[in-house]
């Protein structure tokens, strides 16, 4: 093993974006109380923006314009069948998500679209 | 000559169970009224991609985190085979080396026959680490105590669940040792 | 309800071609019949690779399947995470898009392993134990759906492999790709049970003419869920190793079927380009594609060279080159065989 390489930085992004959706910040409260354990919320934040993607849309990834031209260009409908054009779906998975809990075992704010810790 | 300290053998009370909380029913062998005791997880490295969801499920359900370094198994690529992955799991032996080596008697097995280490008696020397045959107990670096792998306090174990390719069995210890003995010779 | 909801709607209102399209679709669900196989999609494939989406609806009809597409499909709830959060909550969310399968009247057939391991093992740990079940049905009556656990879920291998059978599409081979030499990664999940799915990845990629090419680094992973957890391990020691000998060994492309393993090797790609300086050029092709080129389709039918982090333009030229030169073979053999009697 030579040196430690160095952190990707599209990983640190994807780990910002993450505390970035957060209330409670950690980083703060281990400056104020370095010797206490460190609090880890049920979803780590690392995964939080694709569970926010999930949450919102009831998919991981968005078919945003770009992809829809690629997609009309591939000789395939602009928007596929999935929760994308039946918003219904989405609405449905969200009453499940409450049911189940997983909102509030991930601390999710529904209004805000952000995570409480 | 010393003679100041006179040593007395450990009293056998470490097979008591000390720490009695949260133990849910042992699972069963299926067909059989044997213990969770008589299961282990065994790892066939022919299977095993190195996806390492398993050490992410582990260190998930420990220590809510999905960082690999948390997890109480290892999975790593062979230093002499390319792309072929070698695990360090468990084996809640029946004659646990770290529980014999520990000098606070701060390992014990309890009923279930999971070897747990009893967090308000270890000091973290790290002697389990070295006894043990495959290095299991490690440290824990906020506590500074060493963990090692609970078995997942006899529920499915998480790592067998999360495992993606059916790399890890889990497998009466029997079985177990006659396909570790068939993986070996092939 | 909350902040997506609105917003989803006025991206669908805003777009006239996008409104178009949903409304065709719900008219063909009035409509026709309900084909019996259903694609579910998931959430790379629509996404990241639409060639690989129409290739396979393009082999599929090509076949004489009654294939379509599953309506209504969300995240199979990507076991990775979600079993490692909660094993509860990963059954409740497969359970939606199961019953939905169900109400549809559909086989599922998936070509992400994941989507195809959340289905199948949700299926079964559902029938298995009955508890679960009611737990998932009594969440799915609150938006009016039930799950009976009678709806059945395929690997697209195991439908190509089983179902259509190797004879027909060997039959159907009209252009062999022989002289392309690719490499092959199947994925994880897919080797779960057997070597089965492996297998008969092997055999219909022969099938097609092509040379697998294998290296040590066949079976390992391509580091999806290691990326949350050690992303310089997931990248540098799994894309990274794959992608170099793949580069070694001069292939000519990468063959994946899993849009799990798709993501991550594209994520691979564009990190070494952009944070490494490194750029990689074996182009990464899903299986369908090179079964779409086998049966005679052209790379412009289902639009090949559009959103690649890699392009695909040296392969397609072998391609063209290789048909080319099959059409002299077949051309001089027709005028031996002319000649001989
Ligand atoms: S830690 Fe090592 S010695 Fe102790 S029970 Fe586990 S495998 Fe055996
Ligand atoms: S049995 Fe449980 S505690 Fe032990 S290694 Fe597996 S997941 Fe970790
Ligand atoms: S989950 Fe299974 S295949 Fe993946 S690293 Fe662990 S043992 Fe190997």
């Amino acid at each position: 093993m030579s040196s430690e390489p160095k952190p990707l930085k599209s990983w640190i992004r994807l780990l910002e974006a993450g505390k970035k959706m957060t209330s409670h910040k950690q980083d703060e409260e281990s400056i104020l109380y370095p010797l206490r354990r460190t609090f880890r919320p049920v979803a780590p934040d690392i995964t939080k923006g694709s569970l926010k993607r999930d949450f919102e849309q009831g998919l991981v990834y968005y078919v945003g314009d770009e992809i829809e031209d690629d997609r009309a260009a591939c000789g395939l409908d602009r928007l596929p069948p999935t929760g994308r054009i039946y918003p219904d779906a989405v609405v449905k998975k969200r009453v499940i998500l409450e049911e189940a809990g997983v909102f509030k075992k991930t601390a999710y704010n529904k209004k805000k679209g952000t995570f409480d810790y | 000559m010393v003679t100041a300290h006179k040593y007395s053998p450990p009293a056998f009370h470490v097979l008591a169970p000390r720490i009695q909380k949260r133990l849910g029913e042992p699972i069963t062998v299926p067909g059989t009224d044997e213990k969770v005791t008589d299961l282990v997880v065994v790892h066939d490295p022919n299977k095993c991609t190195g996806c390492n969801q398993c050490m992410i499920g582990c260190a998930y359900k420990h220590y809510r985190t999905f960082d690999r370094s948390f997890a109480l198994l290892y999975v790593n690529e062979s230093p002499d085979k390319n792309g072929f992955y070698v695990n360090a799991n468990c084996q809640h032996c029946v004659f646990p080396m770290c529980l014999a080596s520990c000098p606070k008697e701060a390992i014990y097995k309890d009923e279930k026959g999971i070897v747990r280490i009893s967090p308000l008696l270890c000091v973290g020397c790290g002697t389990c680490n070295q006894a043990c045959p495959i290095g299991i107990p490690r440290l824990d670096d906020e506590r500074k105590i060493f963990v090692k792998c609970d078995f997942c306090d006899g529920d499915y174990p998480m790592c067998y669940q999360m495992c993606s390719t059916g790399a890890l069995k889990l497998l009466p210890r029997k079985e177990a040792f006659e396909l570790v003995k068939k993986l070996r010779s092939v | 309800m909350s902040v997506a909801k609105p917003n989803l709607n006025s991206k669908v209102e805003s777009n006239n071609a996008s409104n178009g399209a949903s409304e065709s679709l719900n008219l063909s669900s009035n409509n026709v019949k309900p084909t019996k196989y259903g694609y579910f999609l998931g959430c790379v494939m629509p996404a990241k690779m639409p060639w690989a989406e129409k290739a396979t609806m393009i082999i599929s009809k090509h076949l004489g399947l009654d294939f379509g597409y599953m309506k209504e499909a969300l995240c199979c709830a990507r076991p990775g995470v979600w079993k490692a959060i909660s094993p509860d909550w990963w059954l409740s969310l497969t359970a939606q898009n199961l019953a939905n399968a169900e109400k549809q009247g559909i086989t599922i057939v998936d070509t992400c392993n994941g989507c195809w391991i959340s289905h199948y093992e949700a299926i079964k740990e559902l029938t298995e134990e009955p508890e679960k079940m009611k737990m998932v049905n009594d969440q799915l009556a609150k938006v009016d759906l039930h799950l009976k656990g009678d709806v059945k879920v395929k690997h697209y291998l195991e439908l190509l492999h089983d179902d259509v059978g190797m004879e027909k599409i060997v039959s159907r081979v009209v252009r062999p790709l022989t002289g392309i030499r690719v490499m092959r990664h199947i994925g994880c999940h897919a080797r779960k049970h057997d070597e089965t799915l492996p297998n008969d990845f092997d055999e219909i990629l022969r099938a097609t003419g092509v040379e697998i090419i294998d290296t040590p680094y066949d079976k390992t992973c391509c580091g999806l869920l290691l990326y949350f957890a050690d992303p310089n391990q997931a990248i540098l020691e799994r894309i990274g190793k794959k992608m170099k000998t793949a580069q070694a060994l001069d292939v000519d492309a990468y063959v994946i079927i899993c849009s799990g393993c798709y993501d991550q090797f594209e994520r691979g790609v564009k990190i070494y380009r952009d944070e490494k300086g490194i750029s990689f050029e074996t182009p990464i092709i899903h299986f369908s594609e090179l079964l779409a080129l086998a049966f005679g389709y052209e790379p412009e039918d289902f639009g090949m060279t559009r959103c690649r982090p890699i392009a695909v333009d040296r392969f397609i030229e072998k391609v063209k080159a290789i048909t080319a030169e099959n059409a002299k073979k077949a051309a001089g053999a027709k005028e031996k065989g002319d000649g001989l009697p």
